[in-house]
């Protein structure tokens, strides 16, 4: 009788272990932690408080937000792609879409997007996400969004009694209030105040290469077009207005100042529109912003320069619906649209288009010009593969060279050209 | 028991335990040194990238060198820093490690002092050294323009003086080192050799020139191998110094790649363009450089160092 009752009992236990066990598996499997990697670890509590709200919105998915500088983002994410041990989700840099998704490190979104209400979101930019090319499907996901726009400084402008600038104009006016606005304040001989800034930096160059009706590779990723026709006419441009007209410091000066616009020695300058935060910042003057102007090749059509701040999910990701299901709400209603205020703009048009991005109180004053230049963005070609090595390496650095009077501009350009058509070739 | 016999046997200490004892060392030399030296010789002949693997296409790496431009540029850079940096660091370190060795009180803190850079961060002393140089907003620059009267050099801004400016700020960052090592060489000269040399009516700079410099030759020798193989692999104050602010574009090592050396085209080629096999290529030239220098600098070395 002991017996039976001891084997009963050893039975019931053995049961309530197996029962258990199901429960505590079943459990298990529906915990689900995703890896979330950003290159921005001072914002890397405001992105942990996210990601604990949207685990209360979901219990069974936990997010462990990890920071990386950014420049040590882009090898950690090289060495993890190739152990395939890539966070599952992580910012991407969109001249980095094309190269990773030929690399095959990155999920293929688009069958995640088909099912998106596009109305929700400023769609023009998902083009750009596009790999391998304009028709490709979107390897990345935006959550906001940036233009490329055309700074002054009203004291500067005011104190030589200038107009400031329109939204329709043109280079050569440019160039004229540029001249008129460069100045030796102390009577040494060299300026100290300046017209404009060529910062020789793809902010600057690419946008006056497309409002020349331009671009800088063919559209087949094939061909650098740099050293011919309006490219070429718009290099030129920016290159006199340091060497000729003297209306720019050059690359010398402004040598490891990436804000110089920031001196309040610079009557005008173009950017990005996140510099808008920069400039409330950091600006001791007022400010305004306009569209660049025209070149004589645009035919009077404005193109803009912008792109947008995206996340990848990994290929190798063993949950890539919850990776999805946490990307679509951190680039939708899950911002806040404090995180995206400035110049950037979330892609979520109900966050862009509230009052509380307006920023009414703040400069500049017609902040909503960021949104009608963002509405022109469209050309997929800036960010033709191998971008870190032909724009970042080889065309800035031979573009010093020309704005540093290393280099005559014709052979420079062919140089550069040529160059740039090698790397492009291995693609 | 077997095992307390072998344990306990002779053969076993003598043949069997030193091995177990450096096999941590042997795993760590071969996995973590041998082994990448094999393999990026191998990736040298391959178009490689981690993610899709490699593809062998034999010497076509070494022949793109030969024709790349920037390349050349590259290593004529390196070349250039290492004649520039060798004379003025080994110099500076030498007269600094004279300077320091006297018997003044309070000397040792001076020491401290003079080595304090060596172990301070690069990525901190790149930085502040970068704005201190800053041709418009710079104290150096302004500084040289209350004194003198006149507008300093553009420093990091120009092709013509960014290579030398980087130069003086490694030697500033590095001095310390040899200056310990010098020290060191210093103290073991013989005071009766000295002595003697003062009673014979030497005076102190022909002791310094006919006695302690020669005796110091070793200590030179080595100083200047050090000083070699480290400027061939200068990277951490190049990249600090010179590559633009993250997101803003523009290339390392510049203005128009004046301060491109060899281990920063390395580190663009493999890690940033993902070039593995050019930059493994790249490497190798690298090392076939020291290797060449090291192995002339012990050939020749009987004609002026003295061991005593």
């Amino acid at each position: 009788m002991k017996r039976l009752v001891f084997v009963a009992l050893l039975a019931l236990c053995a049961g309530l272990l197996f029962a258990g066990g199901s429960q505590g598996e079943t459990a298990m499997a529906e915990k689900i932690e995703l890896r979330y990697m950003m290159w921005d670890p001072q914002i890397i509590e405001k992105e942990q408080a996210l990601a604990q709200k949207f685990h209360e919105l979901n219990p069974n998915v936990s997010i462990t937000v990890e920071g990386i500088a950014y420049a040590q983002f882009w090898e950690k994410i090289q060495a993890m792609a190739a152990a395939k041990t890539l966070p599952d989700v992580f910012w991407m840099a969109v001249d980095r879409v094309k190269d990773n998704q030929r690399m095959g490190a990155l999920l293929d979104l688009q069958p995640y997007v088909d099912k998106l209400d596009k109305s929700n979101y400023f769609e023009s930019v998902f083009n750009v996400l596009r790999a391998p090319n304009a028709n490709g499907d979107m390897y990345a996901f935006p959550y906001a969004w940036v233009v490329c726009i055309f700074y002054y400084n009203m004291r500067l402008f005011d104190e030589a009694g200038l107009q400031y600038p329109p939204e329709k104009w043109t280079w050569d006016e440019m160039r004229n209030l540029a001249i008129k606005l460069t100045k030796d304040i102390d009577g040494d001989g060299n300026a100290d105040q300046w017209g404009y800034w060529v910062k020789g930096r793809y902010t600057h160059t690419w946008s006056y290469v497309y409002n020349n009706g331009a671009q800088m590779v063919s559209d087949d990723f094939k061909r650098c077009l740099l050293d011919e026709g309006k490219g070429k006419e718009a290099m030129k441009f920016l290159a006199d207005l340091v060497i000729k007209d003297k209306v720019s410091p050059t690359p010398a000066q402004t040598k490891g100042v990436s804000t110089f616009f920031t001196t309040g020695k610079i009557a005008m300058c173009t950017e990005g529109s996140w510099r808008i935060d920069t400039y409330r910042k950091s600006l001791a003057d007022p400010f305004g912003i306009t569209y660049l102007p025209l070149g004589p090749g645009s035919g009077g059509k404005y193109d803009s320069f912008g792109w947008p701040d995206s996340y990848a999910i990994s290929a190798y990701t063993k949950h890539p619906d919850e990776s999805w299901a946490w990307t679509e709400y951190m680039a939708g209603p899950g911002r806040p649209v404090d995180s995206v205020l400035g110049g950037k703009v979330s892609i979520w048009k109900k966050s862009a288009l509230s009052d509380a991005w307006a920023e009414k109180n703040m400069l500049p004053e017609n902040k909503d010009l960021v949104l009608k230049a963002g509405a022109l963005i469209g050309k997929n070609v800036t960010f033709a593969p191998g971008w870190p090595e032909w724009s970042d390496q080889i065309a800035a650095s031979d573009f010093d060279k020309i704005l540093l009077g290393e280099g005559d501009f014709d052979t420079v350009m062919a140089e550069m050209t040529e160059k740039i058509d090698k790397v492009l070739a291995r693609y | 028991m077997a095992i307390k016999n072998l344990l306990g046997s002779t053969r076993f200490e003598k043949y069997v335990a030193p091995y177990i004892f450096i096999l941590p060392m042997l795993v760590g030399l071969f996995v973590f040194r041998l082994g990448p030296v094999v393999w990026s010789f191998l990736l040298s002949f391959q178009k490689y990238n981690p993610f899709q693997g490699g593809a062998w296409i034999g010497l076509q790496n070494y022949k793109e060198l030969l024709q790349d431009k920037d390349f050349h540029q590259v290593f004529f850079n390196t070349l250039k820093f290492t004649l520039m940096y060798l004379p003025l660091g080994v110099i500076s370190s030498l007269i600094l490690a004279v300077l320091v060795n006297n018997k003044l009180k309070g000397i040792v803190i001076f020491r401290a002092i003079y080595f304090l850079p060596v172990i301070s961060a690069v990525a901190a002393v790149g930085t502040i050294w970068a704005w201190l140089l800053n041709p418009l907003f710079g104290l150096v620059n302004y500084l040289i323009k209350a004194v003198f009267g006149i507008i300093g050099p553009e420093w990091l801004g120009s092709p013509k003086t960014a290579l030398f400016t980087l130069v003086l700020v490694n030697i500033w960052l590095t001095m310390g080192y040899a200056m310990v090592i010098f020290l060191a060489g210093l103290q073991g000269v013989p005071q009766e050799l000295l002595d003697a040399a003062w009673v014979d009516g030497a005076g102190k700079v022909k002791r310094f020139f006919r006695i302690v410099l020669p005796l110091l030759s070793p200590t030179t020798f080595f100083v200047i191998i050090i000083t070699i193989i480290r400027s061939f692999q200068i990277f951490d104050l190049v990249y600090i110094m010179t590559a633009p602010a993250a997101g803003e574009g523009g290339a390392v090592g510049g203005p128009a790649n004046s301060t491109n050396v060899l281990v920063i085209s390395i580190f663009l080629n493999a890690f940033s363009f993902y070039r593995m096999g050019y930059g493994a290529a790249q490497a190798y030239v690298l090392f076939l450089m020291v290797a060449f220098i090291t192995f002339f600098q012990f050939r020749f070395q009987k004609r002026w160092v003295h061991y005593q």
